[in-house]
């Protein structure tokens, strides 16, 4: 279990509370969190549950494997700490992290 | 052109999807009609042209499409049919979602990519649309003060909300898919699945709370908790689907019976005071009085609501000292009103005498020193 902290593009915070093994994109739909999408299921084929991580955590969230870096391509406003929410997993180790959410998945 | 080639050509132009065919740079060579109908360029427009024209110049995506063409005709993906989602946009300037597949062709040594477009934005429009109706109900049923539960035909919870998890103490892990029965005291099991079947098979769509008695859960550490439950019923396909919005009143319960306590107390005290009480609203009428006063009262005679000076206490035989002795009383009524204590001593037809009293009214007031109430008190005059 690992409290996650999901920031909306316009500033609202969603905390929750995410079972280990769970994807940050099946928390955030589980728990309801607007702002990621998830089209796909967590398949990684479509870039609906785009999400910024900070710097300090990038290297918890593991590296990106290459078809999320090549659906990252489509999502919206890509920037080098762009992650998909369905290719990290949830552990200890993200416990207190704050995700950061595009103005838009489409 | 041979009259396969012709035909073929005739029968790509023809076709429902939007295709178009494009070099691997990205020119367009074919445009069939479907894709001219969908975007708004003619095919003479397009054929030439680069494929992007049919995308929008956006500089906060990055995706190169050719490029993408190129990996996605690599891994056609023909188990899963999988479309890329992009945007386009119409000649108008209009945008558009499409989905799109991509194959590669190769002929006499040029490759070229084979692409179906599909127009999804308005299903896409009408998804979210639906998904974010379904995420505002989702979001009210999770801040509501109220557990929500759904259980399917055969009773086992299919639907579980946070207040759920609260109230009776189990995780949406532990409870999707469990039996109701987890949730009530045994001895209530089958009064409870046959109500749930009465329910389930009458005619009424739903049931609120206050409609039925109070019902009792049963939580995971064995506490019973007292509960009301609201619930209604849905078909999904063949299978009903039964929710209940259900209420903790075990708070209710205990504040009822508090109060109960403080009445009971306030009552102790009220009734067997010796003094003579009532309790009048701020007009000077009775709400209440006590045993003590009402001992001094004819039998069965209604005083609740009536001004105090308009009492048969204050009968008196001569008519003219009785309306004399209410226009006092209205009065001192009227000066508690304002605020003021008033202490006086009157006199009370006791039927054979008249008795001396000891009277006074305190007026009751709010942090506002707005007055709520007065209290009437009279004590008999020793000796009298």
């Amino acid at each position: 279990m690992a409290k996650i902290i999901y920031v909306e593009h316009n500033g609202t915070e969603h905390e929750v509370q995410i079972p280990n093994g769970q994807s940050l994109m099946d928390g955030a739909v589980a728990r309801m969190v607007p702002g990621i999408e998830g089209d796909c299921g967590g398949l990684c084929a479509c870039a609906t549950c785009h999400i910024y991580v900070p710097e300090e955590w990038e290297s918890r969230c593991g590296v990106p494997e290459e078809l999320e870096q090549n659906i990252l391509d489509f999502a919206f406003d890509v920037q080098p700490n762009s992650r998909l929410s369905c290719q990290i997993k949830v552990s200890e180790t993200l416990d207190g992290i704050r995700v950061l959410m595009p103005e838009r998945q489409y | 052109m041979s009259f396969i080639e012709s035909k073929a050509v005739q029968l790509l132009n023809d076709l429902p999807e939007a295709l178009l065919i494009t070099t691997v740079t990205g020119k367009i060579v074919f445009f069939n009609h479907s894709a001219a109908i969908q975007s708004g360029f003619t095919d003479e427009e397009m054929i030439g042209d680069h494929v992007s024209r049919l995308l929008p110049q956006s500089h906060r995506r990055k995706v190169d499409v050719i490029t993408w063409f190129g990996r996605w005709a690599d891994n056609p993906d023909p188990e899963q049919l999988r479309y890329l989602t992009l945007d386009g946009v119409r000649k108008s300037g209009e945008p558009r979602r499409y989905q799109v597949r991509v194959s590669r062709s190769k002929e006499q040594g040029e490759i070229y990519f084979v692409i179906v477009l599909r127009d999804v934005t308005e299903e896409q429009e009408q998804t979210a649309a639906l998904r974010h109706s379904q995420l505002i109900a989702n979001r009210i049923i999770a801040i509501g003060e109220d557990a929500v539960l759904s259980i399917d035909q055969d009773s086992n919870i299919c639907f579980w909300n946070q207040k759920a998890e609260q109230l009776f103490g189990y995780t949406e892990k532990e409870a999707m898919g469990a039996n109701v029965n987890m949730l009530l005291p045994e001895h209530t099991r089958d009064v409870h699945t046959k109500s749930i079947q009465t329910f389930g098979s009458g005619k009424a769509p739903s049931r609120f709370m206050g409609e039925r008695g109070e019902i009792t859960g049963l939580h995971k550490s064995g506490k019973i908790i007292p509960l009301e439950a609201s619930i209604t019923k849905t078909y999904v396909g063949d299978s009903l689907i039964l929710s209940a919005q259900v209420r903790d009143i075990s708070q209710r319960r205990k504040i009822e019976a508090d109060l109960a306590e403080r009445e009971a107390r306030f009552g102790a005290v009220f009734n067997h005071a010796v003094e003579a009480i009532a309790l009048l609203d701020n007009e000077g009428r009775v709400l209440e009085i006590n045993e003590a006063a009402r001992e001094m009262l004819p039998l069965d005679e209604p005083v609740i609501n009536l001004p105090l000076w308009q009492l048969p206490w204050w009968r008196q035989s001569n008519a003219s000292n009785q309306a004399e002795s209410r226009e006092k009383l209205r009065s001192n009524c009227q000066q508690a009103m304002l605020g003021d204590t008033v202490h006086t001593r009157t006199s009370f037809d006791a039927g054979t005498h008249l008795l001396d009293l000891d009277f006074s009214l305190t007026p009751v007031s709010d942090s506002n020193n707005q007055v709520l109430y007065l209290i009437a008190e009279a004590r008999k005059l020793v000796g009298s």
